[in-house]
């Protein structure tokens, strides 16, 4: 994957520089809007990190013309406000994603891997399936083979998501802010606790776990192997 | 800057302003009636002259010049002798003369000098009485001429010398009375208005706790100066509350970061042990998460008293909002051994932020997980009153000691039993602040048994709706 990464600041332009690279993809810094909007018209990115502050021109303005300029690469902005008026006005103006800084490197390569996957339109399908797996969201049940899974509303929630999102991570803050629609981090294990009791109902019943741990990042979810 | 001098002073000014005008209006009106009232007598004086011409003329037509001369006969001789001239003077009435180019027929002498066919005001030519009258010379006939004169009348004097009288007193008593009293004036509320900048002089000076000295009068500068000291004491007690945010920040932070410190100095001498060098590294993420979610809470915390949210709200099911949190929160007490019990009235809304209304309740029931007893029970209720609707999070444990309760959503505060909890005291201070925001009352209930806070969403019938 080629990743754009438009960041001022040399520390977080390497950071990100190792850390996308580390995750195999090939990855392209610019530290001014101006030279990396250049180059957009020059390359093809499957996915382009913004950051919201920066020197000349800002993200915000930047975003506006790619945007504008009909490039419907998936962005993602980081930012160091954590304001939610400043997260909309990002998500209004074209950006894909949010992400305040300071982040964690696990966090940002779930959230690229997230959006650049993501069908540019997403239809509101009536059922997914995986392996075993089937779930019907207009009867908002889940069946794993022949056996119905007895899930809560939010543990339902938590499988679709994920069933959405499978073989990709998907970090705790994901799950906060698609299952719960919380813009804050709890400071309690709330994404833990639900996702224990699922992994009781969808995995301890049967041979073969669905749902990993990605240690220091997040779950995921799995066709049994 | 220097102390502004009384005499330069606004009020002052002010006040020499208004007693100008004043003085200057009724020194016009005085003008305007006295000089109404003697153009009156003026033309009325002339008109009885004009009469009087009319007579002798008639007179001179009916029995011509011996005629007039009878009439002005006095004592036997038409030429009036100079005493006569006190009578007419006392009864006020006319005087006359007549007159042929060379020599006075009859009449009196003093009237001989007048021009001929002119109205004139002329002093009375007469060794002892000085009067002014008026004149007129009219040709009767040929080289026939009669003067015609009346004094002018003693209300005419009064009222030019009530003129004379009025404008003086304005000018001298009125003019340096009303330079007194507006100096005064200006003294007594200059003085006042001093105090209160030397108040300001004085705390800015440091003396930080001085207040304007009011007068008990409660007139409108004792109002001011008592807003202002209110505004003060706001003031000082916002400071007070910043430094203790300050030495908060400054304690809490210290003690992960310090923790952080140590955990890098143990790597650096384990890096050749790859399984305590990564227990070092999670420890100092762990400390390093510690400190962001303080400067995280400060934030939010900052943002939310701004008020700046307040622009985006919009129309929150709260009975649903409530619901789903008691939901998902539930699985969490009964892991931790306790129980979490709600009663939702449904449908019921209110104008405000969904997002914050979440962290709100979150961190009530937060609060509730970590300090309610083992086996303690948590009840959520949402319900409607009269002009609220109100949201009760309480357990049932022992509650809250009385010495704890009054700073209880102070920042940074922690009572004694939460020091060896998680935790960074400012979970309180944002629910009360958002409950702010939101124009709701946040109480702790003191009469019921256990902790038990109430939130009172304000309901205005414009903000709420049943669904």
């Amino acid at each position: 994957m080629q990743i754009m990464v438009i960041e001022d600041d040399p520390e977080t332009r390497a950071f990100l520089r190792r850390g996308l690279g580390e995750a195999g993809w090939e990855v392209t810094v610019f530290d001014e809007a101006s030279k990396a909007l250049l180059d957009l018209g020059a390359r093809s990115y499957d996915a382009i990190i913004l950051d919201r502050m920066l020197p000349g021109m800002d993200g915000l303005s930047a975003l506006k013309l790619i945007r504008g300029a009909k490039v419907t690469t998936p962005v993602i902005l980081l930012t160091a406000m954590s304001g939610i008026d400043d997260r909309v006005e990002g998500l209004e103006n074209g950006a894909d994603d949010y992400l305040v800084k300071p982040f964690a490197l696990s966090e940002l390569i779930a959230r690229v891997k997230s959006i650049a996957r993501r069908p540019t339109l997403v239809e509101e399908v009536a059922e997914r399936r995986l392996g075993p797996l089937h779930i019907d969201r207009l009867q908002r049940q889940a069946k794993r083979g022949d056996t119905l899974l007895d899930l809560s509303p939010i543990e339902f929630r938590i499988l679709d998501v994920m069933t959405e999102h499978h073989g990709t991570v998907v970090t705790r803050s994901m799950l906060l802010e698609k299952v719960w629609g919380y813009r804050f981090d709890p400071k309690t294990s709330l994404v833990q606790t639900h996702m224990s009791r699922l992994r009781a109902k969808l995995d301890k019943p049967f041979d073969a776990e669905m749902i990993r741990t990605v240690h220091g990042a997040g779950y995921s979810l799995h066709a049994p192997d | 800057m220097p102390r502004t001098s009384t005499l330069s002073s606004d009020i002052f000014r002010r006040a020499m302003l208004a007693s100008a005008g004043f003085i200057a209006v009724a020194l016009a009106l005085v003008w305007a009636v006295c000089g109404a009232v003697l153009w009156s007598i003026d033309r009325t004086e002339w008109a009885a002259i004009d009469a009087l011409t009319e007579e002798v003329e008639a007179l001179y037509a009916r029995e011509g010049r011996a005629g007039l001369l009878a009439a002005l006969d006095i004592d036997g001789s038409p030429v009036w002798d100079d005493d006569a001239i006190y009578a007419r003077l006392e009864e006020g009435a006319p005087l006359f003369a007549l007159r042929d180019d060379e020599t006075l027929l009859g009449g009196f002498e003093g009237l001989w000098a007048v021009e001929d066919d002119d109205d004139a005001l002329i002093d009375l030519d007469h060794p002892e009485i000085d009067e002014p009258l008026r004149a007129r010379a009219v040709e009767i006939d040929g080289d026939l001429w009669a003067v015609i004169g009346r004094f002018v009348p003693e209300r005419s004097h009064d009222w030019d010398w009530l003129r004379w009288i009025m404008t003086r007193a304005l000018l001298l008593i009125g003019l340096p009375l009303s330079v007194i009293i507006g100096y005064g004036l200006s003294r007594g509320v200059l003085r006042r208005i001093e105090a209160i900048s030397d108040t300001a002089d004085a705390i800015r000076a440091g003396a930080r706790d001085s207040r304007i000295p009011l007068r008990g009068s409660g007139d409108e500068v004792d109002r001011l100066a008592s807003k202002i000291n209110q505004m003060l004491d706001d003031l000082a007690q916002l400071n007070r509350n910043i430094e203790a945010v300050s030495v908060g920040v400054a304690h809490d932070l210290k003690t992960p970061l310090s923790n952080l410190g140590g955990r890098l100095e143990l790597l650096r001498r384990d890096l050749g042990d790859r399984t305590a060098a990564e227990a070092h590294v999670t420890a100092a993420e762990g400390y390093l998460d510690s400190v962001l979610r303080i400067f995280d809470a400060l934030l939010r915390l900052g943002e939310v008293e701004s008020g700046r949210r307040r622009a985006g709200f919009a129309t929150v099911d709260l009975s649903a909002l409530v619901a789903d949190m008691t939901d998902s929160y539930a699985p969490l007490f009964e892991e931790a051994h306790k129980h979490l019990a709600s009663t939702v009235a449904p449908g019921l809304r209110l104008q405000g932020d969904a997002a914050l209304v979440q962290q709100l309740l979150s961190n009530l029931l937060e609060n509730a997980l970590e300090h309610a007893r083992d086996a303690a029970r948590v009840t959520v209720t949402l319900e409607a009153t009269q002009g609220a609707l109100v949201l009760r999070v309480g357990d049932d444990g022992p509650g809250i000691p009385p010495g704890d309760r009054a700073r209880l959503f102070d920042r940074f505060y922690r009572g004694d039993a939460s020091r060896t909890t998680r935790g960074n005291g400012l979970g309180l201070s944002l629910v009360k602040a958002i409950a702010t925001l939101h124009d709701a009352r946040v109480t702790l209930r003191d009469d019921t048994q256990g902790a038990v806070f109430e939130i009172e969403f304000p309901r205005d019938t414009k903000d709420y709706e049943t669904v």
